[in-house]
């Protein structure tokens, strides 16, 4: 459990309690725009991407705007140089993804370098690629109800997933758990990620947070991250789940590895997946 | 340190001592003659002049003077007034019995202390809470409560509604110094502040020191709540029961054994609990609270106390989270009077704080535990020389062991591993001199110093970090290993003080005060509320001691025969060192902590006036507070000043209680305070096209609206037959009487369905505000036996 939840929680005991809670309209002042990206780096090619949009006012309607004019490239340290396209693909839906070419990856191990030139302004940053454990299995059972603190549907599945991690370092994971290809979460504001501190050396059986039914296509991805990285996930948990600083800290933008002010982060990280089908 | 206090004495001993003709000393106890408690701050004078003393915290008083008759003078509020010819030809015990006055209508008297107090008192920024005045109040769910009435006074603010977190002069809540029976209460809240620890039946006295504070008390930067709890009755069998809305309480008290010894016992239990059983709902919230004393005059040299207090909450949401915390207290003092003019009290002292976190849970089942205790051995000797002059002086030892958390795994496939945090040591020696000094009718004057040395001691392991302003990627570069008792760190710090009062008239005084003020544990924290769920550490090799100081001047004036009170201050605090973390800090779960601790600077300044009424059928006061408070911590908020949690510019409150017959009284009170400072969104983006985080530009840059409230109470004591020995009595009380939506926070989220689900449109964010409490009536039916 995170600080996140646990004022989540103290705020619902306080409205359980007594309180009430209502919409009210803040008086924001207009803020110029800040350029947010998200960089994707691993040793999968499809998993690669860079992505970039800026922040819009709070109460604007709007989807945040896509960036399409940038030039976006990854170095290594021995001078490699992997520029990514805008939207090769030209979906719509797609405007603001910068992809490399086709089968381009990352390798264990190496550092590598992200440029981003947009408006005038140049945004680097730089990350390290970290090994990744191996995921043995993913195993689904008929689940007792609730198990995860939630109750269970009738013919709820869990899946359990058993994996080894390194154990001589000190590593750090963000998971990712998909239903039927699609990335889902037990709580909308969730982001699932783990150290050693809390993680055991091996993964032995950890259920994935939420229920799967009969046929459905369970997956799960695992990304090794730097301490920076993990950093960045705990402080976006904190962001997207504060109450003003009442019970938990002050909101404070998340940390991020990118300059010039940017929003965003650049990660670099091996990955390994596998899936089931549930039944 | 024994020599280094002898030499302390004798640099300060006035020649005048030594040179003395013949005296003699008149010294005793003042009681009441009822209950054969001893009274606090009775004014004991030599009539037509102004000579004369008060009684001490354990109602002892000691004159010494020139042989001679006199007519000795008892002056106490809400008493009879007693004058003793005295024929003073030898050294003198004298106790004396004082009787309350009967009530008459236009001489109603609800608090006890000297009369012309507010004036002749050499010490300023300092409030008594009447607990007779707080029960008349209207009260959140009919329960009386001190800190809801500090909350009232002029320079305290409070965090907002339905918490037991007081904020004074520009000081965090966490530098307050909460004593009960001169034990520390680490955190003073019953669930989560709607009640404080402090029941109304025990309470005897209590005291705010907002500055000047004397050097007979230190450790926290800026207040300290004085609570002394009640002997109990040395006369008679006594009792009473209450039962109110959301709590009932019991208090018995007696003789042990008749004049020589008594006891007191109070509990208090809530049953929202069984309420909520009741409903078929599976959570439970629960608090109580034990106070027990007993008391034994050995004879008129020695008296011994014991008095222990025992608190808890627990909270237990649908089987799945379990919250708890409580403080434990024992004081055991023994008075001693080495000869009529020195009384020495010697104190030993244990507190204990703790609190427990649970999640039942598959993958996250946790248990996490964390508390402090600490143990004090205390000496304080009064010497009384003459009138004019009297010293206090004391040691102070105090041991303190911190367990900052540990987490135990719950539940077979709990991915949680144990984490056991190590613990922490610490060692703080006080050693202090107080001197009142009254040098002439119009000055007075009390100074002081008192000496903290600190220390951080072993076990420990204490780690270097690559760089400990970096909360990200710092990491451990070494490490030294210290065995037990070992000084790791140690910190010495000399806190002078200094009071002064100069006499314009009768009615009317000038004074001024400086301390310096030196604070050794911190809180880790960085909510707006200290939650029960907070650690504390010591000062450290990671942790500097914080430092406050503060200077005040203040106008003094009474009106109608001391009828009416008036009182005019200003002050200007800087603290220095003051402890805050790193944005973003992980306070949880963190083995490697030291890197999240920032300490800054914080600075406030303000104005306070209030005018009180305590004699007749109405009484009250009007409180005023303009304060303006800062913090300026590096890495946060880029470094830049920003306006403290606390920080509320405005604030003004109004009580007032009116005793219509000996059968209604009434009361009312009204709090107007500026809206607290929060952190707001400038504007929003979005993450894995899922997320939508704030853009957060600046730290507290928002106001919350204006918080304002009234209340009204309403006291029903119904005529009994005389040879009933029952009496009962009913609270009627509203609470927020207009029903005003108050803020309590403001969170932000993506809008959300009638049954809590997330639009499907995840690009729009709203702003919702929490208030608590509408209009809220409560009842409480009261019987004394």
């Amino acid at each position: 459990m995170k600080g996140g939840r646990l004022n989540i929680v103290l705020i619902g005991l306080v409205i359980g309690l007594v309180a009430c809670d209502e919409v009210i309209e803040l008086d924001i002042e207009q803020t110029p725009p800040r350029i947010v990206i998200e960089g994707q780096w691993t040793n999968v090619p499809a998993n690669n991407f860079v992505k970039i949009s800026q922040s819009v006012s709070f109460y604007d309607d709007r989807a945040p705007d896509r960036v399409a004019g940038a030039e976006v490239s990854i170095l290594d340290e021995k001078g490699n140089v992997v520029v990514f396209q805008h939207n090769p693909f030209g979906s719509t839906d797609s405007i603001g993804f910068y992809l490399p070419p086709k089968g381009v990856r990352g390798v264990v191990g190496d550092r590598y370098f992200l440029q981003v030139d947009y408006g005038g302004v140049t945004y680097r940053s730089e990350d390290v690629m970290m090994a990744v454990g191996q995921i043995d299995s993913l195993q689904a059972v008929r689940s007792v109800p609730g198990l995860i603190g939630q109750s269970a549907p009738e013919d709820a599945y869990i899946v359990k997933v058993y994996a080894r991690e390194p154990r001589e370092t000190e590593d750090f994971y963000l998971m990712r758990f998909y239903k039927n290809n699609v990335v889902t979460r037990a709580y909308e504001n969730d982001i699932y990620i783990a150290d050693d501190t809390a993680l055991g050396e091996a993964i032995n059986g950890v259920p994935i947070p939420f229920f799967y039914n009969q046929s459905d296509t369970a997956k799960v991805e695992m990304y090794g991250i730097t301490r920076q990285a993990y950093a960045y996930y705990l402080d976006l948990q904190f962001v997207i789940n504060n109450d003003g600083g009442m019970f938990g800290p002050p909101p404070a933008n998340p940390v991020t590895n990118i300059d010039n002010d940017a929003l965003g982060f650049f990660l670099v990280a091996a990955v390994t997946e596998k899936s089931i089908v549930v039944q | 340190m024994r020599k280094l206090l002898v030499f302390v004495i004798l640099i300060f001993l006035p020649l005048s001592v030594l040179l003395a003709q013949t005296k003699f000393t008149v010294s005793g106890y003042v009681r009441d003659n009822a209950s054969g408690e001893e009274l606090i701050g009775v004014s004991v004078y030599l009539e037509g002049t102004g000579t004369g003393t008060v009684t001490n915290v354990y109602g002892f008083y000691s004159l010494t003077l020139p042989s001679g008759d006199y007519d000795l003078i008892f002056r106490y509020l809400g008493y009879v007034e007693q004058t003793i010819k005295l024929e003073l030809y030898e050294n003198t015990d004298l106790n004396i019995a004082l009787e309350e006055q009967v009530t008459q209508m236009d001489e109603v008297v609800i608090t006890g202390r000297a009369p012309d107090a507010n004036i002749t008192d050499v010490g300023m920024s300092k409030n008594e809470l009447n607990i007779e005045q707080v029960k008349r109040l209207p009260a959140l769910f009919g329960e009386p409560d001190i800190i809801k009435a500090i909350q009232m006074l002029p320079g305290v603010v409070s965090a907002g509604e339905g918490t037991s977190s007081f904020f004074v002069r520009g000081g965090s809540a966490d530098q307050n110094l909460i004593l009960i029976d001169e034990a520390p209460v680490y955190d003073p809240s019953h669930l989560f502040g709607l009640f404080s620890v402090f029941n109304s039946d025990v309470i005897k006295s209590s005291e705010l020191y907002k500055g000047g504070i004397p050097s007979r008390y230190g450790g926290k930067l800026s207040s300290i709540l004085d609570v002394r709890t009640r002997d109990g009755n040395f006369k008679e069998f006594k009792g009473s029961a209450g039962i109110g809305l959301l709590a009932s309480k019991a208090m018995l008290e007696g003789p042990l054994k008749k004049e020589k010894g008594s006891f007191i016992i109070s509990a208090r239990r809530s049953y929202v609990d069984a309420l909520l059983k009741a409903a078929g709902e599976k959570n439970f919230v629960r608090f109580y609270d034990l106070n027990a004393k007993i008391n034994w005059r050995h004879n008129q040299k020695n008296r011994f106390f014991a008095a222990f207090y025992l608190g808890r909450d627990n909270f237990d949401f649908s089987d799945t989270f379990n919250f708890g915390w409580g403080n434990r207290t024992a004081t055991l003092r023994w008075n001693h009077l080495f000869n009529d003019r020195l009384f020495s009290n010697t104190s030993l002292i244990a507190s204990q704080f703790d609190y427990k976190l649970g999640l039942q849970d598959a993958v996250q089942g946790f248990q996490w535990y964390a508390d402090i205790t600490e143990y004090t051995l205390k000496e304080d000797l009064s010497y009384y020389i003459s009138p004019a002059l009297e010293i206090e002086f004391g040691y102070m030892g105090t041991y303190r062991e911190f367990e900052p958390g540990t987490i135990t795994p719950l539940g077979e496939d709990s991915f949680i591993n144990g984490l056991k945090q190590d613990h922490l040591y610490a060692l703080d020696h006080n050693v202090y001199i107080d001197i009142k000094n009254k040098i002439s009718e119009r000055l007075d004057l009390q100074y002081g110093l008192r000496l903290s040395l600190f220390q951080h001691v072993g076990s420990a392991t204490i780690y270097t970090y690559s760089d400990p302003a970096d909360h990200v990627l710092s990491v451990r570069t070494s490490e030294r290993h210290y065995d037990k008792m070992e000084t790791i760190k140690a910190y010495i710090n000399p806190e002078p003080r200094f009071s002064m009062r100069y006499m314009l008239n009768s009615r009317s005084s000038l004074k001024t005060s400086y301390n310096r003020m030196v604070q050794n544990t911190h809180l880790i924290s960085s909510g707006t509320v200290p939650l029960p769920f907070n650690t504390w550490q010591p000062s450290s090799a990671y942790l500097r001691p914080q430092k406050a100081d503060l200077v005040a001047l203040g106008y003094f004036r009474n009106f109608m025969k001391n009828t009416l009170e008036f009182s005019l201050e200003g002050y200007y605090k800087t603290m220095m060192d003051v402890t805050d973390f790193a944005d973003n800090a992980q306070l949880f779960f963190n083995k490697d902590l030291p890197i999240e601790f920032r300490q800054g600077r914080s600075w406030s300044y303000g104005g306070e006036t209030m005018v009180q009424k305590q004699k007749g059928r109405f009484t009250g006061f009007l409180s005023y507070t303009w304060s303006k408070t800062q913090r300026e911590v590096p890495d946060v908020n880029l470094g830049r000043a920003f306006p403290a949690n606390y920080d509320r510019p405005h604030s003004f409150n109004a009580v007032a209680t009116y005793e219509l017959s000996d059968k209604w009284t009434f009361g009312a009170n009204f709090n107007y305070g500026s809206g607290r400072p929060v952190t707001i969104p400038s504007g929003k983006y979005e993450i894995e096209g899922f997320y939508v985080p704030d853009l957060i530009t600046e730290r507290n840059g928002y106001r919350l609206p204006a918080y304002h409230r009234a209340d009204i109470s309403a006291n029903l004591y119904p005529r009994h037959k005389k040879q009933w020995k029952l009496k009962s009595s009913w609270s009627f009380s509203v609470y927020n009487v207009y029903s005003r939506k108050n803020p309590f926070t403001i969170y932000t989220q993506v809008p959300e369905d009638e049954n809590g689900n997330p639009l499907p449109n995840r690009t729009q964010k709203e702003a919702r505000m929490i208030y608590i409490f509408p209009i809220l009536p409560s009842v409480t039916w009261n019987v004394d036996f």
